[in-house]
C-alpha cells in the first residue's frame, strides 16, 4: 500500500525524517538500541557530520520526498565536536522556526533537540513526543495549494507599492574630480529615460557623462545590486555610487562580508527619505495574513502565492545581498531545488531565499518590486528581519550577519529545543 | 514516440579512450529501431541518462556501419559525468539524428585533408571512417591529428590501422611536453605540423575540427596551401536542449547549430560572429 | 435579428462555450487582470486593459512533463503522457497576444512539428476582443508591428465594442470555420468583413528603420548604453506573448521521475554556457542584445514576421527600467551612437 493510500485508510503512520548529528544524537539513538528500549518506529534517522551541517534545506527537501514531520538533533550546547557548530545551528533554527510558522507550517511538524551519546532514554522521550505530536499533525498536505481554498490574494504586489523616484543630485562634485583624475573608471547612478521620464541605472564614465546623472531612492533594483556585477565583471577598476541611506546599508553589509574591497568603491552620499519600511509588522505593510490569523489560513495565503511563482528568479537578480558565485537554485549536483515551475520547487526556493537573507536583508524592497508574479516577497524578509532584531539584537552596520555569527546567550530564545 | 522523447540504447561496450573520455557502442533496445535507424555523417543526437538530463553530441560512428552506432564524450558535466558512469548492459536514451550532414556526394573524386585536435576526432572519425567504407569513391586520404600529449589521442586502436593502411596518410602530433619516451609521432602543434607537411589543395578538400585556438591557427595555413573558404568544412557545437530549432539558444547570429549546423563550411563561418560573443 | 450583441448576448454564448470547452480569460487578480481558466462567465473581466503576463501559458504551459520514468524494470519504463487535446477557448484576446500565437505558430511548426503545442493550439478556438486604448500611459505598440489592435489576424472569433446610444455594444465576426460553428444558433447577427482600421493611438516606432540599422550594427557600441540597467533577471521573457525559449531538464532522481520542459530566457548568463564553463554571451549586453535581435532581425529573416507583437508588457514589467521603446526609437539615432 503506498503511503498516499495508507493516509486515506485508518493505517496511516507518519513518516518523519531525523537530522542527527553523528557524535551526540547518533550514539544516542545507538545506546537506546543498544540498551533494547523501544521508541516508534516511524522515525528515519539520516546521519551527518554536524547540527552545523544541516542545512534547513534539508528539512523542506524532506517534506518534499514525503516526510510528514522532521526532527534535527545534536549535541548539547557546548559539546560540539567542531566547538560551535550546533551554536550557529541553533540561531538558524530559531529564524527558521520564524519563517515556517510566518508561512503558516503546523509547527507541530518541526521539531529540534539537544541529545548526547549518553542519552539514549531521552533520545526514545524526544522520539516518542515528536511522533506523537506529527501523528497529531496527520499527513502532510504537499506544498501545492489546497484545493477549493479560497484565498485573497490581494497582497501589496510590486508595481503597487509606492516609491519615491524623483531623481535628484545633492552634489557631484566629488564625482566630477574622481572621474577627471581617472580615481574611479565609471560612477554609478539613475538616469531618466528620454521617453517615460522614469528613472534607471546608469553608468557615467566620463565627466560629461554625469550630466544628467541623479540618484532616485527605490528607483528599480538598487544600485550597489548593479555595482556588485560591475566589481566583480571587472577585478581591477575603482568605481564610484551616488548612494542613498539604503545603498550605504547594503555597501556596509557586504563590506563586512568580504565581498568587495572597500579601496575599490568611492561613495558618493545623497539625501533621501526616511526608509518607511523599517516602521511596523510585515502585515503592516504588507497585505499578508498576520500572526494573529490561523496558521491554516497563513498557509493556504503562502502556498497559493507561491504557485504563482515563474522561477525566473528575478527576486535573485534584483537583490543587492545576493551573491552566491552559484546560486543554490541552480546547483545541480545534486540538485536541491527543483528547477521548473512546480509547486514544491517554487514553495522551496522562496522559502530558502527569504531565509539565507534572514537579518541580512536591506529591505530595499527590490525583490517585490521585480516579481512579475506579484508575490509580496519583501513581507518574508521584513519579518525575518524583525525575528533577528528581537532575538539577537540589532545588527550594527559593519558586523556579521546575525547568521554568521552566535551568542552563548541565544539559549533564552531558544526554549524550543527539547 | 514524440519528438523529445528518447529512443532506449543498451550500452553494449564501454571503451576508456583518455582518462577523461569514453566511447559507448550503442544499439537500440528495439531491433526495428536498429534496423530503421539511418543517418549522415555529421548529424548529431541528444544522449541521455535518465534522472540527469541530455547531452548533445555527434554520431561517432559511420552510417554504414548498420547494427550499431557509437558515441565518445569527455566526461565535463553533470551529465557526461553521469554516462561517464554508465557500464556496459546500462540502458541510456537517444534521440536524432538530427543538423545537416556532410555533403558527400559532392566529395568523390576529390582528396580529402583531415585536420584535427584533441577530441574533436569523433564528428571527423565519422567522416572518415564513412570516406574509408566507400574508399574507391575518394581520392587520397590525408589526417593531420595532434593532441596535448599521447594520453590525450582518442581512438589509439584506430590510429595504428590507419597507420598501417597503405590508403591513408595519417601523421600524429603532441604537442611538445606532451611526449612519452617511447613515442615515435611527431612533437609539435597541429598547424605546425600541417605547415611542415603542405599538403596540395589541388583537387583537395579539408575539414578542420579542434579547439578555437587550433582552427585560428589552422586556418592561415590552409589559406596558404590555396584551400578556398568553401572548400574547407567544420563542425561547430553550442549548448542545445531541443535539437531541433526551437529551444533558442544554440543560434550564432541568426544561424541555429542545431538546424543548419553542425557542418559549416569556412566560408559560412566568415559571414557569422564567431569569434565574438555572439 | 440585429448585428449589435449586448455584454449579456456574449455572456450567454460564453456559457454555451463553457459546458463544452475549457475557457481561459483575464480575471481580476491580486496584482490586476491575469490570465486564468475559468468555469463561471461572471469572473470574465470583460473591461480588463492588459494582464501583466500573456496568455502563452494556455498553449505552452510554464512546464510540462514529457515522459515520466521509472527505472526500476530493464529497459527503463518511458511513458509519454496523454497530450493535451481538451476543447479549449481564450476569449476576450487582445490582438497582441493573438499574434504572440501565430509567432509561436512558425517556431513550433517548424520543419519538426511540437507535439504538445499543435494538440492544443488544434483544439484551441481563439476568440479576440478589440482594444478600445492602450494602457495608460501608453507603453504597447501593435500598431507600429503591422498588428491591427481592432482586427487578430488568426482569430477565430473577433468581437469589437461598438459605441452607441444603449452603451457599449459589440459586433462578433467569425473569420474562420471554427468560429463559426460556435457561433452557430446564437440569437444575434454576425457581422461580415472586418471592422474599419483607425488607430488606437499606440506609441510610434519606425521598426523598418532600426531593422534595417541593425543589420549591419550587431557590434555597435549602443548595445552595451542601452541595456545596462538590464540585471538579467529574464522577466521579459516570462510576460512575453512571442518568446518561447525553453529548458529542458529531469526532475526526479534515479528511480523514477519525469523529464520537463519549461520557460527558459536568453536574459539568464547560464542560458548559453556551455559545461566546460565557456559562455559565448559572457555578458548581459550580449544577451539583451540577443533578444532585440532574435525580434527583430533573426527570427524575421526565417520566417517573415517580427517576433515582437507591440504589446508592451516588456516594457511595464521590467524592474530595471529597460525600455525597449525607448530603444528601439533611439537605436542608430545620432545622440544613441556616440561611444
Amino acid at each position: 500500500m503506498s503511503h498516499e493510500e495508507a493516509k486515506r485508510e485508518e493505517t496511516w503512520q507518519p513518516r518523519i525524517a531525523a537530522f542527527v548529528c553523528r557524535w551526540c544524537t547518533y550514539a544516542g539513538a545507538d545506546l537506546a538500541g543498544t540498551s533494547r528500549l523501544k521508541y516508534p518506529p516511524q522515525i528515519r534517522i539520516i546521519k551527518l557530520p554536524c547540527t552545523g551541517r544541516i542545512d534547513p534545506l534539508f528539512l523542506l527537501r524532506g517534506f518534499q520526498m514525503g516526510a510528514d514531520g522532521v526532527l534535527v538533533s545534536g549535541c548539547h550546547p557546548g559539546d560540539c565536536h567542531y566547538i560551535a557548530g550546533n551554536y550557529y545551528a541553533r540561531r538558524r533554527w530559531v529564524l527558521f522556526r520564524e519563517l515556517l510558522d510566518f508561512v503558516g507550517m503546523d509547527m507541530r511538524r518541526v521539531h529540534f533537540s539537544w541529545v548526547s551519546a549518553a542519552e539514549g532514554a531521552k533520545f526514545v522521550d524526544v522520539v516518542k513526543n515528536v511522533t506523537e505530536a506529527i501523528r497529531e499533525a496527520g499527513p502532510f498536505p504537499g506544498f501545492a495549494p489546497r484545493e477549493g481554498a479560497t484565498i485573497d490574494l490581494r497582497g501589496i504586489g510590486g508595481r503597487a507599492r509606492p516609491v519615491e523616484a524623483s531623481p535628484r543630485t545633492d552634489s557631484l562634485e566629488a564625482a566630477r574630480k574622481d572621474l577627471a583624475a581617472g580615481e574611479v573608471v565609471a560612477v554609478l547612478g539613475h538616469r531618466v529615460r528620454t521617453r517615460t521620464g522614469a528613472p534607471r541605472a546608469s553608468w557615467a564614465s566620463t565627466v560629461q557623462d554625469l550630466d544628467g546623472l541623479a540618484y532616485a531612492d527605490g528607483a528599480g533594483p538598487s544600485l550597489v545590486t548593479y555595482l556588485a556585477r560591475r566589481l566583480s565583471e571587472d577585478p581591477q577598476g575603482n568605481y564610484g555610487i551616488l548612494a542613498g541611506p539604503r545603498e550605504i546599508e547594503a555597501i556596509e553589509m557586504l563590506k563586512s562580508e568580504n565581498r568587495f574591497d572597500p579601496a575599490r568603491i568611492r561613495v558618493y552620499e545623497q539625501q533621501a527619505a526616511a526608509i518607511a519600511s523599517e516602521q511596523g509588522e510585515a502585515w503592516d505593510l504588507y497585505a499578508v495574513p498576520s500572526l494573529d490569523r490561523p496558521a491554516a489560513e497563513r498557509w493556504d495565503f503562502w502556498t497559493a502565492q507561491f504557485a504563482r511563482c515563474l522561477r525566473c528568479n528575478a527576486c535573485r537578480e534584483a537583490c543587492p545581498m545576493c551573491g552566491c558565485n552559484r546560486c543554490v537554485a541552480e546547483k545541480s549536483r545534486p540538485r536541491w531545488i527543483d528547477s521548473s515551475p512546480t509547486p514544491a520547487g517554487n514553495w522551496i526556493w522562496n522559502v530558502t531565499r527569504a531565509f539565507h537573507h534572514a537579518g541580512h536583508c536591506v529591505e530595499c524592497d527590490g525583490c517585490t518590486q521585480a516579481c512579475p508574479a506579484g508575490i509580496p516577497l519583501g513581507a518574508l524578509n521584513h519579518h525575518l528581519n524583525r525575528a533577528a532584531e528581537k532575538a539577537f539584537g540589532k545588527r550594527e552596520p559593519g558586523s556579521r550577519s546575525p547568521l554568521c555569527a552566535y551568542s552563548l546567550e541565544d539559549a533564552s530564545v531558544a526554549s524550543f529545543i527539547l | 514516440m514524440r519528438l523529445y522523447t528518447p529512443h532506449l540504447m543498451r550500452i553494449e561496450e564501454v571503451r576508456d579512450e583518455t582518462p577523461d573520455v569514453k566511447s559507448f557502442k550503442l544499439r537500440f533496445v528495439d531491433p526495428a529501431q536498429q534496423e530503421r535507424f539511418t543517418f549522415l555523417a555529421g548529424q548529431f543526437g541528444l544522449y541521455s541518462v535518465f534522472g540527469e538530463g541530455e547531452s548533445t553530441f555527434c554520431i561517432a560512428s559511420p552510417p554504414t556501419w548498420r547494427d550499431h552506432i557509437e558515441c565518445t564524450f569527455r566526461a565535463v558535466g553533470k551529465v557526461t559525468d553521469a554516462l561517464s558512469k554508465k557500464e556496459a548492459g546500462d540502458v541510456i536514451g537517444f534521440r536524432g539524428p538530427y543538423g545537416n550532414a556532410f555533403p558527400l556526394d559532392s566529395f568523390e573524386g576529390k582528396d580529402l585533408l583531415f585536420v584535427v585536435g584533441g577530441i574533436a576526432l569523433p564528428p571527423l572519425r565519422c567522416l572518415i571512417w564513412n570516406i574509408l567504407d566507400l574508399r574507391e569513391r575518394f581520392g587520397a586520404v590525408r589526417i593531420v591529428y595532434g593532441a596535448r600529449s599521447v594520453a590525450d589521442l582518442v581512438y589509439k586502436d584506430e590510429l595504428r590501422q590507419w597507420e598501417e593502411r597503405p590508403d591513408v596518410d595519417l601523421v600524429v602530433t603532441v604537442d611538445p611536453g606532451g611526449e612519452t619516451s617511447d613515442w615515435k609521432g611527431k612533437i609539435g602543434f597541429v598547424p605546425t605540423v600541417l605547415d611542415q607537411v603542405a599538403p596540395s589543395s589541388k583537387n583537395s578538400l579539408a575539414f578542420v575540427c579542434g579547439p578555437p585556438i587550433m582552427i585560428k591557427y589552422s586556418m592561415p595555413i590552409l589559406e596558404k596551401l590555396g584551400f578556398d573558404g568553401s572548400h574547407i568544412y567544420t563542425t561547430l557545437e553550442n549548448r542545445m536542449k531541443c535539437g531541433i530549432g526551437k529551444c533558442g539558444r544554440c543560434n550564432i547570429g541568426g544561424t541555429y547549430v542545431c538546424k543548419e549546423g553542425p557542418v559549416f563550411t569556412a566560408e559560412q563561418m566568415e559571414a557569422l560572429p564567431v569569434g565574438s560573443d555572439y | 435579428m440585429s448585428a449589435h450583441w449586448t455584454l449579456d448576448d456574449l455572456k450567454e454564448w460564453v456559457k454555451r462555450l463553457l459546458a463544452e470547452r475549457r475557457v481561459f480569460a483575464p480575471v481580476e487578480g491580486p496584482d490586476g487582470p491575469e490570465w486564468r481558466e475559468v468555469s463561471t462567465v461572471d469572473a470574465i473581466a470583460w473591461n480588463y486593459g492588459r494582464t501583466a503576463i500573456s496568455p502563452r501559458a494556455a498553449m505552452i504551459p510554464r512546464a510540462e512533463p514529457i515522459f515520466h520514468y521509472d527505472l526500476a524494470s530493464d529497459p527503463p519504463q518511458i511513458e509519454e503522457p496523454a497530450l493535451d487535446e481538451r476543447p479549449a477557448a481564450i476569449v476576450a484576446l487582445r490582438s497582441c497576444d493573438a499574434a504572440g500565437f501565430r509567432a509561436l505558430d512558425a517556431v513550433m511548426r517548424w520543419d519538426y512539428e511540437d507535439e504538445s503545442y499543435e494538440a492544443r493550439r488544434r483544439n484551441t478556438l481563439l476568440v479576440a476582443l478589440a482594444c478600445p486604448a492602450p494602457p495608460e500611459p501608453a507603453s504597447c505598440f501593435c500598431e507600429s508591428v503591422g498588428v491591427d489592435p481592432l482586427w487578430a489576424e488568426g482569430a477565430d472569433v473577433q468581437i469589437e465594442p461598438v459605441q452607441t446610444q444603449e452603451g457599449t455594444l459589440y459586433r462578433v465576426y467569425a473569420p474562420t470555420e471554427a468560429g463559426r460553428v460556435s457561433l452557430a444558433g446564437s440569437p444575434k447577427e454576425l457581422s461580415e468583413g472586418r471592422p474599419e482600421p483607425r488607430s488606437i493611438g499606440t506609441v510610434r516606432v519606425d521598426v523598418d528603420r532600426v531593422r534595417a540599422w541593425m543589420k549591419d550594427h550587431f557590434e555597435d557600441p549602443s548595445w552595451q548604453k542601452v541595456s545596462e540597467s538590464c540585471i538579467g533577471c529574464g522577466t521579459c521573457a516570462f510576460v512575453c506573448p512571442s518568446c518561447h525559449c525553453f529548458d529542458i531538464l529531469d526532475e526526479g532522481d534515479w528511480r523514477r521521475g519525469e523529464r520537463v520542459r519549461f520557460w527558459d530566457s536568453c536574459a539568464f548568463d547560464h542560458f548559453t554556457a556551455h559545461a566546460t564553463g565557456h559562455n559565448p554571451r559572457p555578458r548581459q549586453w550580449n544577451r539583451y542584445r540577443q533578444r532585440v535581435y532574435h525580434k527583430f532581425v533573426f527570427y524575421p529573416d526565417k520566417f517573415g514576421k517580427l517576433l515582437c507583437t507591440g504589446c508592451g508588457r516588456c516594457v511595464d514589467a521590467c524592474p530595471g527600467g529597460v525600455d525597449l521603446i525607448e530603444i528601439l526609437q533611439g537605436l542608430g539615432e545620432e545622440e544613441q551612437v556616440k561611444p
